[in-house]
């Protein structure tokens, strides 16, 4: 048998073929095996093994990334620690300062050395600025994204704050993102609270609306819906991809199958088909016709959506707010600290232009779209100001949630915070001119609609006496309604101080006893810095009362500042969590590519030395072969 | 019977080894010539004499010389060469494709991706540094010139087969043109079979041309009765007999790409070979890179129409004075959705913001597009008519070349762009990050490496702004591509298919050539030269040439007797 399967003849070219044949795969296979041994690597071509080749790429470039987050890592941890660094200074000169404070408004303190205080408290004052504009690198850490200029000033015997609210997101690992600062509104209280509780503005919806505003932002899960008129018949509708409330009606009007439209009255969509029962759902697991507030089942001819629930933006027209009745053109003034500015609204059509015209004031006051779309924000970033809007012509401030109604004043926010003092049991007796007297006891009110309320609803008091609340001003007034010959009075019991806290302490004029201004307090920064400003004032004027509202401010502040550095003591740890993670996660991807790529050394070698052997011995064999022939032998 | 008779014995039997001798030589002397078929000669005894008493022989003739070969292992052979040519040329192809993707060597696409990705965390963290703003404008120009590279070295391979199959079809013509001349010269040569003679050095000849045919092309041979062969590629016929059909190439071009269509000259029919090298050649051309071409235009362009609709609503450290598109539409009255824009566009709007420098008083526009009926000089109006009225130094217009441009004259007044939900910004190259829409044109926008300050990190939060980095980060994990995988799974998918091509092609190389030597084999042991076979024949054939030669001595020496005797 020769070595050629199937074949008994043989040639000498098949001979020297097979010969060739051979001495080129063993060279081959050397060579295959030199390169991987020379590069380290076990596959040099995406051919050598597709698979393999695919997955080590894959994990090179997941190593990279987790360098990369490493590195990020890496500057937030720098920076949330020379965040931490200067929060801990400035704890430091608060405890200092309400040191001060409490040490001074003893009576144990004279002038003179409270004047000295106040030196110490207008360093502090220097010192916490600096703090405040302290910078890592090029990059000011209290500014929120406003990095590259102080965010914190003086201006106008005020401090203000340019930056912003925002946490400095970084990612450390692939779709997780940490905040790397603090900003100055938290860590410093660079903004005061809003000038009242936010109100909910409730606009319109019009044509122009989005779609994706309503529902308080929320939305709608678009998708197909399906109108049914109770006959049997059906259309189809697919809202995919409709951007406002009039796309949605154009596609639905579309079909000629129903009318849609606006029922403003209810804030929602209308759906009509006279003499049909009205029947709307949806299809495929997508929610929009709940979410449009037309789901129903047999709603009969005509079907009323829901309150769509839209929240504001830049565009909405001021003549949408309050379900459509608008806001009065007439304007208001907004104080903050001494500067005063008269906001016009003349001309005014949209929320974005009040928001300009309140920004460009020059006061210090911001407005901005409340956080929950439902209202408009009004803040100090005035550090020292006290920041009050007062009513003009109209109600235009009131209905847009910037003065609280008169009635609603909390009586702790009297005389600039001083509140209303009472004591247990009746603090006050009223006498109407007609002889009727009765004894109110105000504890209990937290409001000044509470008083008026227990004043009127007051069982010894027959309808003889009327309390109202003075319209557009900040007091109260009674009014003698029983038609007496006496004179209208007001008397205080238990030596209380109530009927001065009230301003209810003048005489009557015609039956009526007028009552003085309450001045409710504005809102403030309540910050460290307010807090050093008012002991400073406080403490150079002598004044108790004004340095136990310092006490007050210096509390909120360190209240703040101590949960900042919680914040940011929480932080690092996140950091330090996902910084361990990755550095595992990395490891692992090394190793699982080196087992992947990696060419074993060892026995590659131990491979190319049988291979060269191979080699050797088919030369060998090759030569000896084809040196013979029958030739040789004849004669 | 007479001594002449005996004469004439001597002398055939001498003239027949001489023959086979001579035969033999010939063997011998192509016993290394490849497609050789050894041929064999057949000794007869002629016709014996009638002596009534007996049948005396007279000698030996030959009565052929036989080429020993079986045509339908031919045919089998050739066919095995055929598909071995063919598959030798598609490994070669898929090693060239795998080195231009060779992202294993670093260098690669996938490579200059994550780098470019990696600058952007580098700027997230630190948007207002204009040192990492440079650098990330860097990466981006090194990763749009690794696309340009690549699709420039896709395109050089293919115009490099293109020339490869235009040597092939020149080389098929001259190899036809010499079957049909030994077809002619086999013709003539045997004269219909009338003598019962093969021409079997031609014949060989043939057999040679036929087999080198083959490998450039898929063919069957049919033989005629004449002797001539019909040459058959699919259903369209090579050569007949003496004449042979010459193929053209007619230069075509494909976008930008020249390339040659081969057809028959005579008739404009288009060749369409399903082996042999040039099917190869043409499959590689018209197919394979192509495709790959396209997924590489598809990736640039998910890219840049993905990090551009981020960026065009974005804010850098200062905000815009003026904006030229990137991108033009073909006709400016046509309606934006048929205007010849890269990028699909759907009706909606999108919001202008003007903002006054000085007291930071924001204004925002809401432009509505509907692009079924709005051409872009009815969006340029439409600025115009809101934004340009509140203010007059803001104007919008259309350039000659069918641009978007928007200017302030007044450097005071400034603008950005919001709330884009038709994805016409991107289409039209507003404010983008990169410029271009396929991988041959894909560039990071000059006007931001004019200006790093304009590159836009965020959306008007201020210069530590991160928002709009942030987002185009995100975009890395995002399922942008087909069935739902981001740039990492496609883009692997798509080395990991090249890898698996390649790996497939030398598997299948591998097998073919031992399927084909294996064949070949069989041809050799039936048609090959043995040379100690024919040192043997040589040696009897001598013997026997010896013994005629004797022979005649003997017959001589008794005519001589006879002769002498008289």
């Amino acid at each position: 048998m020769s070595g050629f399967p199937g074949i008994s003849r043989v040639t000498d070219s098949m001979v020297s073929g097979r010969l060739s044949g051979s001495i080129q795969r063993s060279l081959a296979s050397l060579a295959r095996t030199e390169t991987s041994i020379a590069t380290g690597r076990r596959f040099n071509t995406l051919g050598d093994d597709p698979l393999g080749a695919r997955r080590s790429i894959a994990w090179e470039r997941l190593l990279e990334r987790h360098a990369q987050y490493g590195s990020n890592i890496q500057a937030a941890t720098s920076r949330l620690s020379a965040t931490e660094g200067a929060l801990a200074e400035l704890e430091d000169l608060i405890v200092r300062a309400r040191e001060l404070a409490l040490e001074h408004v003893q009576t144990t303190s004279t002038d003179g050395m409270r004047a000295n205080a106040a030196i110490e408290v207008q360093n502090m004052i220097e010192e916490a600025l600096t703090l405040a504009n302290r910078q890592f690198g090029e990059r000011f850490l209290f500014g929120g994204d406003q990095v590259s200029a102080a965010p914190f000033a003086q201006s106008g015997g005020y401090i203000s704050y340019g930056g912003d609210r925002s946490p400095s997101l970084i990612e450390v690992a692939p779709g997780m993102f940490l905040p790397s600062g603090i900003s100055g509104v938290d860590a410093f209280g660079g903004w005061s609270s809003q000038v009242s509780g936010g109100i909910d503005l409730d606009p319109n919806i019009n044509l122009e609306t989005p779609v994706a505003s309503l529902n308080g932002g929320r939305g709608i899960m678009a998708g197909r819906i399906e109108i049914r008129d109770g006959s049997g018949a059906a259309v189809t509708v697919d809202l995919e991809g409709a951007k406002t409330v009039g796309d949605v009606l154009d596609r639905i009007n579309a079909t000629g199958f129903v009318s849609a439209g606006l029922d403003v009255s209810r804030n929602g969509l209308a759906i009509v088909k006279p003499g049909a029962n009205i029947s709307i759902t949806d299809l495929n697991g997508a929610t929009a016709a709940r979410d449009l507030g037309i789901a129903a089942a047999g709603a009969g001819p005509s079907l009323g959506g829901d309150d769509l629930d839209p929240i504001i933006g830049p565009l909405t027209r001021l003549s949408l707010l309050r379900n459509g009745l608008g806001i009065d053109a007439g304007g208001f003034t907004i104080q903050n600290g001494s500067m005063t500015a008269a906001i016009d609204l003349t001309g005014v059509e949209t929320v974005e232009g009040l928001i300009n015209a309140v920004n460009t004031a020059g006061i210090g006051v911001r407005a901005r779209i409340g956080d929950s779309g439902e209202g408009i924000e009004l803040t100090s970033i005035l550090a020292g100001a006290e920041l009050r809007v007062i009513e003009g012509s109209t109600t235009s401030a009131a209905q847009l949630g910037f003065i609280v109604p008169t009635a609603d004043l909390t009586l702790d926010s009297l005389h600039g915070g001083t509140g209303v003092p009472t004591v247990t049991g009746e603090d006050l007796e009223i006498t109407a001119e007609d002889g009727t007297t009765f004894a109110v006891d105000i504890d209990g009110a937290v409001t000044l609609g509470d008083v008026v309320a227990l004043i009127n609803e007051h069982p010894g008091n027959t309808g003889a006496v009327l309390a109202e609340v003075v319209p557009g001003q900040d007091r109260i007034r009674l009014r003698d309604q029983s038609g007496g010959t006496g004179t209208l009075s007001v008397s205080a019991l238990n030596e209380s101080f109530a009927i001065s806290g009230l301003r209810l302490d003048g005489e009557a004029v015609d039956g009526i006893i007028e009552g003085g201004e309450l001045s409710p307090a504005g809102v403030r920064t309540r910050s460290a810095f307010d807090g050093f400003m008012t002991l400073s004032q406080g403490l150079l004027a002598s004044d108790t009362g004004t340095i136990h509202t310092a006490l007050r401010f210096l509390d909120s502040a360190h209240e703040r500042v101590l949960q900042s550095r919680a914040e940011v003591g929480s932080r690092l740890r996140r950091l330090e969590v996902s910084d361990r993670r990755n550095q595992l996660q990395s490891f692992e991807t090394e190793s699982l590519l080196s087992q992947e790529a990696d060419t074993d050394i060892a026995s590659a070698i131990v491979e190319l030395n049988r291979q060269q052997t191979a080699y050797q011995a088919a030369l060998r064999t090759s030569a000896q072969l084809l040196q013979q022939s029958i030739l040789d032998f004849l004669g | 019977m007479s001594l002449f008779s005996s004469l004439n014995l001597a002398r055939l039997a001498l003239g027949a080894h001489q023959t086979a001798i001579q035969t033999v030589g010939q063997n011998i002397a192509n016993a290394a010539t490849p497609g050789y078929a050894r041929q064999r000669v057949h000794l007869t005894p002629t016709p014996s004499d009638d002596l009534v008493y007996a049948r005396l022989g007279t000698g030996v003739n030959v009565s052929r010389i036989e080429r020993i070969v079986d045509q339908h292992l031919e045919a089998t052979l050739r066919g095995a060469r055929s598909d071995l040519a063919n598959l030798t040329e598609q490994n070669r192809i898929w090693s060239l494709t795998e080195s231009i993707f060779n992202d294993l060597e670093g260098g690669g696409l996938s490579e200059a991706l994550g780098e470019f990705f990696d600058a952007m965390q580098d700027l997230s963290v630190n948007p207002d540094d204009p040192t990492a703003r440079s650098l990330l404008l860097e990466q981006g120009s090194s990763l749009s010139s690794t696309f340009r590279f690549l699709d420039a070295r896709v395109r050089d391979l293919r115009i490099g087969l293109d020339e490869d199959v235009r040597g092939e079809v020149l080389e098929i013509n001259r190899l036809t043109a010499e079957l049909a001349s030994l077809n002619s010269a086999i013709i003539a040569a045997e004269d219909g079979g009338v003598h019962g003679q093969t021409a079997n050095d031609l014949r060989t000849q043939r057999d040679v041309v036929l087999g080198e045919l083959a490998e450039r092309i898929d063919i069957r041979v049919i033989e005629n009765s004449t002797g001539g062969v019909q040459v058959l590629t699919g259903s369209e016929m090579l050569v007949h007999d003496g004449i042979s059909r010459d193929l053209q190439v007619i230069a075509r071009a494909d976008g930008d790409i020249p390339y040659g269509e081969v057809r028959f000259a005579d008739d404009g029919t288009l060749l369409q070979p399903e082996g042999g090298r040039i099917a190869a050649l043409l499959a590689g051309r018209d197919a394979v890179l192509p495709d790959l071409r396209a997924q590489l235009d598809g990736i640039a362009s998910t890219l840049i129409r993905g990090f551009n609709a981020i960026h065009s609503g974005g804010e850098g450290l200062s905000r815009l004075t003026e904006v030229l598109s990137s991108n033009s539409v073909n006709d400016r009255e046509a309606p934006l959705i048929s205007a010849g824009l890269p990028f699909p566009v759907e009706s909606g709007s999108f919001v202008l913001q003007v903002v006054t420098e000085g007291n930071g008083a924001v204004e925002s526009f809401n432009i509505d597009l509907d692009v079924d009926s709005m051409s872009l000089v009815d969006i340029a109006e439409r600025i115009n008519e809101t934004a340009g009225v509140a203010h007059p130094g803001l104007s919008a217009v259309v350039t000659a070349d069918g641009r978007l441009e928007i200017q302030s004259s007044d450097p005071g007044v400034t603008f950005t762009f919001r709330d884009d939900d038709t994805g016409a910004l991107a289409a039209l190259g507003v404010n983008g990050l990169f410029t271009g829409s396929t991988a041959r044109d894909i560039d990071i926008s000059s006007v931001l490496l004019d200006d790093p300050g304009l590159l836009a990190a965020g959306f008007g939060g201020g210069a530590g702004d991160n928002g709009a980095i942030n987002a185009m980060l995100a975009l890395r994990d995002e399922g942008l591509f087909a069935a739902g995988n981001s740039f990492e799974g496609h883009y692997g998918a798509l080395v990991g298919e090249i890898g698996l091509n390649s790996a497939e092609a030398r598997e299948h190389l591998t097998n073919q050539v031992s399927i084909t030597t294996a064949i070949q084999n069989q041809r050799e042991s039936l048609s090959g030269v043995n040379i100690d076979e024919e040192a043997i024949s040589l040696v009897s054939y001598q013997r026997a040439y010896q013994g005629a030669a004797r022979f005649l001595n003997v017959v001589d020496r008794l005519l001589e007797t006879l002769i002498n005797s008289v």
